[in-house]
């Protein structure tokens, strides 16, 4: 009897402690947060965190390198726990609010390079991007593929070199045309997109956030026009397979689980486990992989597709293939 | 009653009822949008001035736009319409930079930072100058040669961001970081108020006793009053516009080599908009050197509250930019009406 007391007493202990304590968790974002991309799949992944370790979450949206180390003083002085700031260009105003803060917790996704005191999160989407080469190779009538990234910044050069090794695992001689535009400007991706089509080029795939609607109307347009040749387009960094403005034309996307990321980061700090130093995040642990269009399985891409495709993934997974560095 | 305090109550007036409709606008439209205004107004008051610390911040977040609204006002008072700010704040805070970076003044701080400080506010005056100059020679009007300089400001902070002051260590849009003997002291712990904030002030305080008690604030007032009535007088109106312009241009740099001396140590190349609030600061202040310090005070104010308000109730901080803006209109309509109802010139008998 006196155990089970005790248990119980324990168990109101803990319940109370976490009731009573909910951890306080920033999220600062150098964009707007309905961008469709990068900073859109942040707080969807930390309200996902939210409803499920019941912590209590803060959104900083529009945060401008400058400013981004005065968002993270106030937010030490507020008593958060931990704030993930969300984008390489954080890195130094991070590390210099790190260096003197010692008891909340920083991470910054989408950086690779260490810094003391601080978690950096690296994704690597090259091999998503890799898999979804396999399909442009395979269903490009045109032997031209297009790129677009919001600028050649490593991680999108990376999705640019996995598309292109994908694509020539297939086709040896497939070219695929590379363009820089913006991030938040839909009009420059839009007009990128429709010159890709005026060179025949008939697949496109982009990493471009916020103008990833640009190119999704380019795709709509050109398929409303001409029909019988349709051109097709991948998602990037949110599962954009769903994408309400041209859903039957979007054949896959490469995906970040930042969901599961950011948890890991979060269950870290509640454990006191919270370790400084480099996370890569990667297809073999499951966190950047690439999503088929429910919609199209079984029509355009085939059972012999998708098996090339599952198969290049445990590859990557594996080792057997490499992505090059240039 | 007095002239000058019955101009001083009625601007004084006019403010405070531009901010309250600001105020008054904002709550609304949170309210209709679930959010009580009671709860906005705790909460941003909590954000901006709920303890020490806080309060260090808006203070800091003040800094910046002191300079810039010092800068807009003195051009302004002199009838020189310098919309340049925003440029010449970049260019100054570039100029910080390089000299933080690949082109270290020698000596030690005492020696080395006020040598950064004035080479900075020399380079953005310089720019300034360039829009009198163009007016001068070919007659260019100065609000739109200063606005059209701005985008070449940015481009030339951005190349060089990307180019020659480029940060080896990292593939983001950034310089690397100034020494550590260049950078302002730190006022407040927990926060990046320095010491440039103070210097803000002094400038204003400096500015008022210029404007008020000496000769040349005399004959900058009346060229802005009337030009060509001060060029009867015998004020000489060009070289007075071509002094306002240069100070008001070194006042933006100076403001940009302090914010990245005292708070970011590098610059991304990415425009804050310093400059433009300035405008809106100089407004509010009523081209008041002390009034600008209040206004840029509220401002920052504004602002951090505004980003508490983000945080804690998921409320846009652009909310922030929308009280700048309706103060602003309700400023400009408020003064024009008071100018018409109270300052309305004796009828001749």
């Amino acid at each position: 009897m006196r155990v089970w007391l005790l248990m119980m007493g324990l168990l109101f202990n803990v319940m109370a402690l976490h009731a009573g304590e909910a951890l306080k968790i920033g999220l600062i974002c150098s964009g707007s947060v309905t961008d469709g991309g990068w900073n859109q799949l942040a707080k969807e992944a930390m309200e996902k965190v939210q409803r499920e370790l019941g912590a209590k979450v803060s959104i900083l949206q529009k945060v401008s390198q400058d400013t981004c180390g005065d968002e993270l003083r106030a937010y030490a002085a507020d008593g958060y726990a931990v704030v993930i700031a969300h984008g390489y260009e954080f890195l130094t105003a991070a590390a210099e609010v790190a260096a003197k803060e010692t008891t909340m917790k920083i991470a910054v996704s989408g950086a690779d390079v260490a810094k003391p005191g601080i978690m950096t999160i690296d994704f690597d989407v090259s091999q998503a991007s890799y898999q979804l080469g396999i399909i442009a190779g395979r269903l490009s009538k045109s032997g031209k593929l297009g790129f677009v990234g919001g600028s050649p910044i490593p991680s999108v050069k990376a999705c640019y070199r996995g598309f292109l090794a994908g694509a020539r695992s297939i086709k040896a001689n497939i070219s695929v045309v590379e363009a820089y535009t913006s991030w938040d400007e839909p009009v420059k991706s839009k007009q990128q997109t429709e010159a890709f089509f005026a060179q025949g080029i008939d697949i496109v795939y982009h990493d471009v956030d916020a103008a990833s609607r640009g190119v999704f109307e380019a795709v709509k347009e050109r398929n409303t026009k001409n029909p019988t040749s349709p051109v097709y387009v991948f998602g990037c960094v949110a599962d954009q397979n769903a994408n309400p403005i041209c859903p039957n034309h979007i054949l896959a996307s490469a995906v970040i689980r930042l969901d599961a990321t950011f948890r890991a980061v979060i269950e870290s700090v509640r454990a006191n486990t919270f370790t400084p130093g480099v996370v890569r995040e990667n297809l073999p642990r499951g966190t950047c992989v690439a999503v088929l269009n429910p919609l199209l399985r079984g029509t355009i891409l085939t059972d012999t597709i998708i098996r090339e495709v599952e198969a290049a993934g445990v590859a990557l997974a594996n080792g057997t293939i490499m992505i090059p560095n240039e | 009653m007095n002239s000058h305090f019955q101009s001083a109550v009625v601007s004084i007036s006019v403010t405070v009822v531009a901010v309250g409709i600001a105020m008054a606008f904002v709550l609304v439209v949170l309210a209709m949008m679930g959010h009580a205004p009671t709860t906005v107004m705790s909460m941003w008051l909590e954000g901006s001035a709920g303890n020490g610390t806080r309060f260090a911040m808006s203070l800091q977040a003040a800094g910046p736009l002191l300079f810039t609204g010092l800068a807009a006002a003195v051009a302004f008072r002199c009838g020189v319409w310098n919309i340049g700010g925003e440029g010449q704040f970049l260019l100054g805070a570039m100029t910080m930079v390089a000299c933080g970076t690949v082109m270290i003044p020698p000596g030690p701080a005492w020696c080395a930072l006020p040598i950064a400080c004035l080479l900075a506010s020399a380079v953005a005056a310089s720019w300034a100058l360039l829009a009198t100059v163009a007016e001068r020679w070919r007659g260019a009007p100065i609000v739109l040669s200063t606005i059209l300089l701005n985008f070449i400001a940015v481009a030339v902070v951005g190349m060089l961001v990307e180019g020659p002051l480029h940060d080896p260590n990292t593939t983001a849009p950034q310089t690397a970081s100034m020494v550590e003997h260049l950078r302002l002291p730190i006022l407040v712990d927990g926060t990046k108020l320095h010491l440039g904030v103070m210097v803000g002030m002094l400038a204003a305080i400096g500015l008022f006793i210029i404007a008020r008690w000496t000769m040349i604030g005399f004959e900058v007032r009346v060229v802005g009053l009337n030009a060509r009535a001060a060029a009867v007088v015998g004020i000489p109106v060009w070289s007075r516009q071509v002094l306002v312009m240069a100070v008001s241009g070194g006042l933006a740099g100076l403001g940009g080599a302090m914010q990245v001396s005292g708070v970011s140590g590098m610059l991304s190349g990415t425009s804050v908009s310093y400059g433009y609030a300035g405008i809106a600061v100089a407004m509010l202040g009523r081209l008041h050197p002390l009034g600008i310090i209040a206004a840029a005070l509220f401002m920052g104010m504004l602002s951090t509250g505004a980003r508490h308000l983000e945080g804690r109730l998921g409320i846009p901080r652009d909310m922030g930019d929308v009280v700048q803006g309706v103060v602003v209109i309700a400023v400009l309509v408020g003064s024009m009406l008071a100018t018409q109802r109270f300052m309305r010139p004796a009828q001749e008998p």
